[in-house]
Formats: C-alpha cells, structure tokens, sequence
C-alpha cells in the first residue's frame, strides 16, 4: 500500500537550488536510507516532507501521518534547567498540561524511556546528560507520539561508535515493534545495509534509487561521493 | 506605602519575572534591557501630547516590537543588531522630545506619581498578563527551545512568538511607572538569571524567579521609602546582590556534586 507520494520536488534555500526534481514513492512499513554527501540537500528534503520548508512539486500523503521526528543536532541553551520529563511535557501534543501532569502522563513517559533503557534520566537535565543519552531521550519523544512515519536525520551524528550501535539497534527494535514505516538519513553504509529495504542516493538530484545491494555499488557511490563532491559548497543546511 | 501602590507592585513584579523566564531562555537579556529604553520616546511624546504615558510607552514599543519581528523574519537580521539599532536611535528621538521636568521620571519612574486609577488598571493589566503566560507556557517553551523539533507546529510557534513580544511589550510599558524605562528591563531578567542558578528544572527556575521578582521589588521599594532614594534603583541593586548570593549558592553546590563524584570514584577503586 502507498503511504507516501513525492512528486518532482525542488526546494531552494536563499535562491539556491539544493533540491532538484526529486520524485519516489513509500509504501507502508517500508525502510528508506537517503544517502549522499554533505550540502545534498538531505536534511532539506526531509525537512519538507515535515512541512517546514517550502517546496515545488507535490509531497501527497495517502494515508494522514503523524510524524516522529530524530533531528540531527539538537540546539539548546545547555544551562537552562530543563528536566527530560519536562521536554517530553513541552513537546508531545497528546500531553494534556505542564504544570501538574497526571500520574498517568508521568508513567506514560516513564514507559516510553524504558523502551531506550532511559527511565533514569526522567528527572535529569537535558544538558547534563551525555550525547547518547540525549539521543536515546530523543527517539523515545519521537515514538512517544505514536507515530506511523519515524523521521531519522542521522540520528547518531554526535554518538561513539559504541553508543551508534545501541541506538540502531533500539530503533531498529522499535521499528518492528510498532510496525513503522521510517525514512533515515545515515552516512554509515553499514548501517544503511543492515537497515533499509531501500536506498535513496542524493545529491540535490536522485542518483540513483534501489534495493541495498544493488545501488551500493563502486559506480553509484563514486558518482555520488567521489568526483564532483568538490563542486558543491560544504554547507550544512 | 498604601495598598494599592503594594499590589502593583507585587503584580508588576510577577508579570514581569513571569515574562522574564523566556527572555532568558531565548537568550535575550540584552534585548529586553534594551527594548525597555524604546519605550522613552513613546513617554516623551505622551507627556507632551498630556496622555497617560504608559499609552505612549506600550504604543511605541509595540509598533518596534512588532517592526523586529517582521524584519527578523524576511531579512534574517540578527534580533541583536535590529535592537541595537532600534535602541540607540529611540534613545535619540527621546532625548530630543522629553521635557526637562520629567526625564527623570521617565527614566526612573516615580511610584509615588501613580493614580489610584492607574494602580487599577496596572492591577489588572498585570494580572491578565500573568495568566496568558501561565496558560501559554507549555506553547512559549515550545517555541523557545528548539526550532529544529517544531515540525509542523511552526506556525503556531510563529504565533506564539507574536503573542509573546508585544505580551513583553505591554508588561514593560506597565513598569514603567514603577521602575522607570532605563531599569524596567533589568527587572525582568535579574530576579530570573539568580533562579536559573539555583534551580534543578524549569518549573523550579519559574517557581524561583516569581519568588525573587516579588520579593526585589517588596524590598527595594520599603528601602527606597526608609532611605528616601529612588525606588527603581533600589530594586535593581537588591537584583543584583540577589544574583550573587545565587552565584554563590551555585559554586557551593557544584562543588558538592564535584566532591560526592570524586567520593564515587575513590570507591569504585
């Protein structure tokens, strides 16, 4: 069954051209890796299907989504008291208040935190807890939605090699779990293998699109990474 | 010091550490501080007009709170460099328009010049501006902290942006009476930044900074009537030996934290 339509999309940011007639179909259930080289306009792409920039071309849901989100960096101000209970009350829609949460709320988020072995972090600061911590913080905010599309931006950007393997693993857990279809930006090829039913590559044009095995070949990444990688700037949108 | 002046005060106090909580968060001190000062050429004209200054003051910061946010969002200006700008040529105008006899209220503000009508409708002012942020601070914090996790929210965060400058407008208008245009900015973020240092979460770090904010102003203002000094400063010097006493308890307890970590290590050996 489809779930998602993208149909000839382009996006520019600051007058520029960083996504370019970009069209592929998900169907339900269904693991999707975008790869490609920094400044591909990956995080962009992703950004549009999230509704928070502005496109050409058409993105059709066919089924109404309720989006779980992993951003790549999460920016905040580290010295400002900020409970990871509290994060979850500010930024879950199904939480009804802040001030005075239920009992019921609080277990509910206690529930979501042990799926990522992270119950102990409820009362904790967000700043005071280290990059993986904060990144399995963000998955189970993410899932705590309920979702029926997870959004991955590289979710393991600033974790140890370590902490990365824990973290797909509890994603990829979660996944079969709740039966999610997921998009996941990841430069790890790897990961990309064991992860995805199918590969996406960009470079602000599709290059290519397919099962792992067939489109992680010499010739697509060499077209995609080597070469002409220099021509691009190397900024971070 | 009569009742009513004693309630506005305190609510004054309260919206104003209140508000000052996201100033804060945003990372905006220097903004509110500033933004305050454009508010003299808005009491400058309304003196002169012979209308009620906090008129004058709300409209013109209003219309440069409004004009910053729109210029912050199609030319992405820094919100700094906009303030900067917007500040120093207020400053100028107000300079040029206020009349000799009141700068110094203006300034400074003069408690003691408020109306009994006035004090009603600060009471009341104040207290429904508290209340919009208590009912909205689950929808300011989401604003604040993360635009990278608003999703689809954005609008409604740009909204809430909206709702929350000219909420920062009206409650520095209000204080200007109280505390006059130049202190009224540091009103609303000392009481707040002394909490930041003492608090273990948000509720706590709000919880702390109403506390601080209500009890700076109860005293600066019974200082300022024993001393007979200007009450504005009064409160702001109270603000700031408050901020260092809360510096203090920081280091304390990081230290603390440091020495039980160390104690952990040395058994873990």
């Amino acid at each position: 069954m489809l779930f998602l339509e993208v149909k000839n999309v382009s996006i520019k940011v600051g007058g520029e051209k960083v996504v370019d007639n970009v069209s592929f179909t998900i169907k339900k259930g269904e693991n999707v890796a975008i790869i490609g080289p920094n400044g591909s306009g990956k995080t962009t792409l992703l950004r549009a299907l999230l509704g928070s920039v502005r496109y050409q071309g058409e993105v059709i849901w066919h089924e109404k989504p309720i989006i779980g989100y992993v951003p790549q960096k999460f920016d905040f101000d580290k010295t400002v008291p900020f409970t990871v209970e509290e994060f979850f009350l500010v930024y879950s829609r199904k939480s009804e208040g802040f001030w005075f949460p239920s009992r019921a709320a609080v277990g509910e988020i206690k529930k979501y935190l042990r799926y990522v072995k992270a119950e102990h972090l409820l009362k904790r600061n967000l700043g005071e807890i280290s990059h993986g911590e904060l990144q399995r913080v963000l998955i189970a905010q993410a899932i705590f939605e309920r979702p029926n599309i997870l959004l991955l931006d590289e979710p393991t950007a600033s974790v140890d090699v370590e902490g990365e393997r824990t973290i797909y693993y509890l994603v990829k857990e979660m996944i079969k779990d709740f039966s999610l279809t997921s998009i996941i930006i990841s430069h790890d090829l790897h990961v990309v293998h064991d992860f995805a039913d199918r590969v996406i590559c960009l470079n602000r044009k599709m290059l290519c699109e397919g099962a792992p095995n067939a489109v992680l070949n010499k010739e697509n990444l060499s077209a995609l990474y080597g070469g002409d990688v220099t021509l691009y700037k190397h900024d971070h949108k | 010091m009569d009742g009513n002046l004693l309630l506005l005060s305190v609510v004054v106090a309260i919206a104003a550490s209140f508000l000052g909580v996201f100033i804060i968060l945003r990372r905006l001190a220097l903004v509110s501080d500033v933004l305050s000062h454009v508010a003299l050429p808005g009491v400058a004209l309304a003196m002169i007009a012979g209308v009620n200054p906090f008129i004058g003051a709300f409209v013109a910061l209003g219309a440069v709170t409004i004009i910053i946010f729109f210029l912050e969002r199609r030319f992405a200006l820094s919100i700094d460099a906009i303030v900067g700008i917007a500040f120093t040529v207020a400053l100028a105008i107000g300079m040029i328009l206020i009349p000799d006899e009141h700068a110094a209220e203006a300034l400074f503000g003069d408690i003691n010049s408020v109306t009994r009508e006035d004090a009603l409708f600060g009471v009341a002012l104040g207290g429904s501006l508290i209340m919009l942020t208590f009912a909205l601070f689950k929808r300011f914090a989401h604003a604040t902290f993360s635009k990278e996790l608003s999703r689809d929210e954005t609008v409604a965060d740009g909204r809430a942006e909206f709702i929350f400058l000219i909420a920062l407008a009206l409650a520095i208008a209000l204080g200007i009476k109280v505390v006059g245009t130049l202190l009224m900015g540091a009103l609303m973020i000392l009481p707040v930044v002394a909490a930041k240092n003492i608090a273990w979460s948000l509720k706590s770090m709000t919880a702390f900074a109403i506390a601080l904010g209500v009890f700076e102003m109860v005293a600066g203002v019974s200082l300022a009537g024993v001393y007979d000094i200007v009450p504005g400063a009064a409160i702001i010097l109270i603000g700031g030996a408050v901020f260092v006493l809360s510096l203090i308890a920081r280091a304390v307890k990081s230290r603390g934290i440091l020495a039980t970590k160390e104690k952990q290590k040395m058994l873990s050996r």
